[in-house]
């Protein structure tokens, strides 16, 4: 057997990112029990299953990211199998399994973004928060700057073509986005 | 409109619940409700399926079953429908392919299985399946009977249009204690994923990742360690999740299968024994309904390396004084040798334990062997165990029914016996196909023994002990019937040869009782197990009737018992 972790054991593992400092760490609170107990009772009995998107983004928004112990916590909560939530986080690439930077830029590279500057965007944002884009994964393409401020991740349509490029900061929509503009952007957070 | 039959075939096949469905031009009847691939294949139109089991729920995710499929035009509003010469309704066919498997049939139907559309469709799906399949067949435990390697030969294009790099996925993962996995061979057909959910009940394996980088996997540190997770394998139509037990020791094709049944329960797991030239490699499940569904339980299906270990018997043991070592013998003086000793022996002081692991026709001899001698204590040795819930009985015997019908015992006499053996009010012993040791009795209460004989096939804990040891034949050399848990009588058939001297319990008895002098010619000039069932047949009320090939592959009920095996149950609730 090779030492490598085998595509199972990955599964395991949670990348390293500069970006867990801005975020506190998974825990287990009453309050966040309480507040997925609240999403589960939204739905009929033996139908709790549904609830493991909400939950999913619960984790996300408190902690930035799904660790392998929240996917444990999800499935016991949704009486769910751990696999499952695995399936359901794997699935979406809007859900990270790797922490993002305190400022999470998704950057618009679909067809009416990208002809009006989005791949161009791309690499600009890239330069100006110190990563370089050809590091971009093909599974997980999300690249978080050393202090662990900012992350970027080329996403598809943010459903605002008509004025594109679009750059979602958080949850905040930038359209007709400009190297200018992102500049400026990023400095203003930078010294918030 | 002259023209149309009295009698429409829609209302004669309504009549009978059924419905008229044209598959390749020709008009059959299918019961209401039956799936369009359960139908063409019944009929010899074979439909491809990867993810389709008739055991398990329906996925429609591989799009291998794609046929052409027509229905009557909806009529306008007040328009009548028309029927032609021989009574049908004009089919107009879709433009595109539906799956066979997710889809029932329905009055007027038309299936299309060669069409050129069909054709298109599947040769559409292979490639899109051969996409990412590292197409790795000459290294693939797999080939032969892979069913990507079958319909590829059978309906795909030969070439690839594909110049892009594969993706990677995982390869050589152990996912469980018995299982290996290959991400990349596998075309996502969930079969293993719902077995284990809907069967098992154990949601261990799930599908992760999106689009091309889908892959099943389990959550790490939740393996895949079921006792039932061979079956998987069994599912699995590609190589993707493959026996650890099995992988690489032998081309499929080489192999040979023989129906049979499993013996390490009451239930009588139907399965196949795979074997080459004197040599078992496997053991795979075999369908039946009634007993086992299409599964196996792991220890059973694994527990066949007895049959060629070094431990098997192959000639006589004979101790010709008390202390010597037992030495090899030939088998014909030995038996001779044997009748003489046992006629020597004084019946009250003679006990045989025999075995509810041996078949109907084994017990009928030893019935008449304990008749002949005056024998009053013989009993079998009983195996209980706790019920898995799934397919594993309470009785790890097989044929303890059998013993029950035939012999009249059911192991609840054996301390008696034992008890015999230590106050030595027994001073010989007959031990068939049983360890007396491992059932209780120790090595100095044998030593206490004038006689020992033993009939085993393999050295256990009785046979070191014994006077002489005659070679016998396991479950796989033998054919034979027993009766299972449930009061069902099953075939065992011969896989392979008894290795070298061993001969079949029944053969061994038949010699005795020809030596001590039986003269019923259709015992002692019996040339095989299926003739001594005919014997039994016309015996024991409820199998009067049967005969070796009514019993078929899938058995008979003969018995009420009133023990069900739990799996069939919950089976039977879910139709």
């Amino acid at each position: 057997m090779s030492e490598k972790p085998d595509a199972i054991d990955r599964l395991a593992v949670t990348e390293p990112s500069p970006g867990e400092k801005h975020f506190p760490k998974f825990e287990v609170t009453p309050e966040l029990t309480a507040e997925a107990r609240e999403y589960v009772a939204q739905y009929p009995e033996g139908k709790e299953q549904s609830a493991i998107l909400p939950l999913v983004h619960l984790v996300q928004e408190k902690f930035g990211f799904i660790t392998p112990a929240a996917v444990e916590w999800i499935a016991q909560e949704c009486k769910s199998t751990p696999i499952h939530v695995d399936g359901v986080v794997t699935f979406y690439p809007g859900i990270h399994r790797r922490c993002p930077g305190k400022y999470h830029f998704r950057v618009c590279h679909t067809i009416a973004c990208a002809m009006s500057g989005g791949e161009e965007l791309i690499e600009h944002i890239c330069k100006k928060i110190g990563v370089n884009a050809a590091d971009m994964g093909e599974i997980d393409p999300m690249l978080v700057s050393e202090d662990g401020l900012f992350s970027i991740e080329p996403v598809e349509c943010l459903a605002n073509c008509g004025f594109g490029p679009n750059v979602m900061v958080n949850d905040t929509l930038h359209s007709q986005m400009t190297p200018e503009k992102v500049d400026a952007l990023i400095d203003e957070l930078k010294n918030k | 409109m002259s023209t149309q039959p009295a009698i429409l075939p829609k209302d004669e096949a309504a009549a009978e619940g059924k419905v008229n469905v044209q598959i390749n031009g020709k008009w059959y009847r299918f019961p209401k409700g039956t799936r369009i691939a359960d139908a063409c294949n019944s009929v010899g139109a074979h439909v491809p399926c990867f993810c389709y089991h008739p055991k398990l729920s329906i996925a429609g995710s591989c799009r291998m079953c794609l046929v052409e499929q027509g229905m009557p035009p909806r009529l306008a509003p007040g328009a009548e429908p028309v029927y032609n010469a021989d009574g049908y309704q004009t089919i107009s066919w879709m433009p595109r392919a539906v799956i066979a498997c997710a889809n029932t049939v329905a009055e007027n139907m038309g299936i299309r299985t060669d069409s050129p559309l069909t054709q298109d469709a599947r040769r559409g799906v292979l490639e899109f399946l051969l996409t990412n399949h590292p197409l790795d067949c000459p290294i693939c435990d797999q080939a032969g009977e892979c069913k990507l390697q079958e319909y590829t030969a059978d309906y795909g294009r030969g070439t690839h249009r594909f110049t892009e790099a594969k993706i990677k996925k995982g390869k050589n993962i152990s996912i469980g204690e018995r299982v290996n996995m290959d991400q990349e061979r596998c075309v996502l057909c969930r079969r293993c994923v719902r077995f284990m959910k809907e069967i098992v009940g154990e949601e261990v394996l799930g599908v992760v990742g999106r689009g091309g980088h889908n892959a099943i996997a389990c959550h790490p540190g939740k393996r895949l360690d079921s006792n039932y997770s061979l079956n998987t394998t069994d599912l699995c139509p590609v190589g993707a999740l493959t026996s650890k037990d099995f992988r690489f020791k032998m081309r499929v094709w080489f192999l040979k299968s023989t129906p049979t049944i499993d013996v390490n329960c009451g239930t009588g797991t139907n399965i196949n024994i795979w074997t080459r030239e004197q040599q078992v490699y496997r053991i795979t499940p075999r369908q039946n309904d009634e007993v086992n569904s299409c599964w196996m339980p792991d220890n059973h299906r694994l527990n066949y390396k007895y049959i060629n270990a070094d431990t098997r018997l192959l000639h006589p043991l004979v101790r010709t004084d008390a202390e010597a070592p037992q030495r090899k013998a030939a088998m014909a003086p030995t038996l001779n040798m044997v009748s003489t000793q046992i006629s020597k022996c004084d019946a009250d002081q003679l006990a045989v334990v025999a075995s509810a692991r041996m078949t109907n026709e084994e017990l009928y001899l030893t019935r008449q062997l304990v008749d002949m001698l005056g024998i009053t204590k013989y009993d079998v040795v009983p195996r209980k165990g706790e019920s898995d819930n799934m397919l594993i009985a309470e009785d790890r015997n097989p044929n303890t029914t059998g013993s029950k019908l035939i012999l009249g015992r059911d192991g609840s006499g054996l301390q008696n016996i034992f008890d015999g053996v230590r106050s030595g009010a027994i001073r010989a012993l007959i031990v068939l196909n049983e360890d007396v040791v491992a059932a209780g009795l120790s090595a100095d209460d044998l030593k206490g023994l004038d006689y020992l004989l033993c009939v085993s096939h393999n050295v256990d804990g009785t046979t070191p002990h014994a006077d002489v040891v005659l070679p016998g034949s396991t479950f796989a050399e033998k054919y034979g019937t027993m009766i299972n848990v449930t009061g069902r009588i099953q075939r065992l058939n011969r896989a392979i040869e008894p290795p070298g001297k061993a001969m079949d319990t029944w053969e061994i008895l038949r010699y005795l009782l020809v030596r001590f002098g039986c003269d019923n010619e259709m015992i002692t000039a019996c040339p095989s197990a299926r003739h001594l069932f005919d014997l039994l047949a016309g015996e024991y009320e409820p199998l009067q009737g049967l005969t070796w090939g009514a019993i078929g592959n899938q058995g008979r009920q003969v018995i009420e018992t009133g023990v069900t095996i739990p799996l069939i149950e919950r089976e039977k609730a879910k139709k």
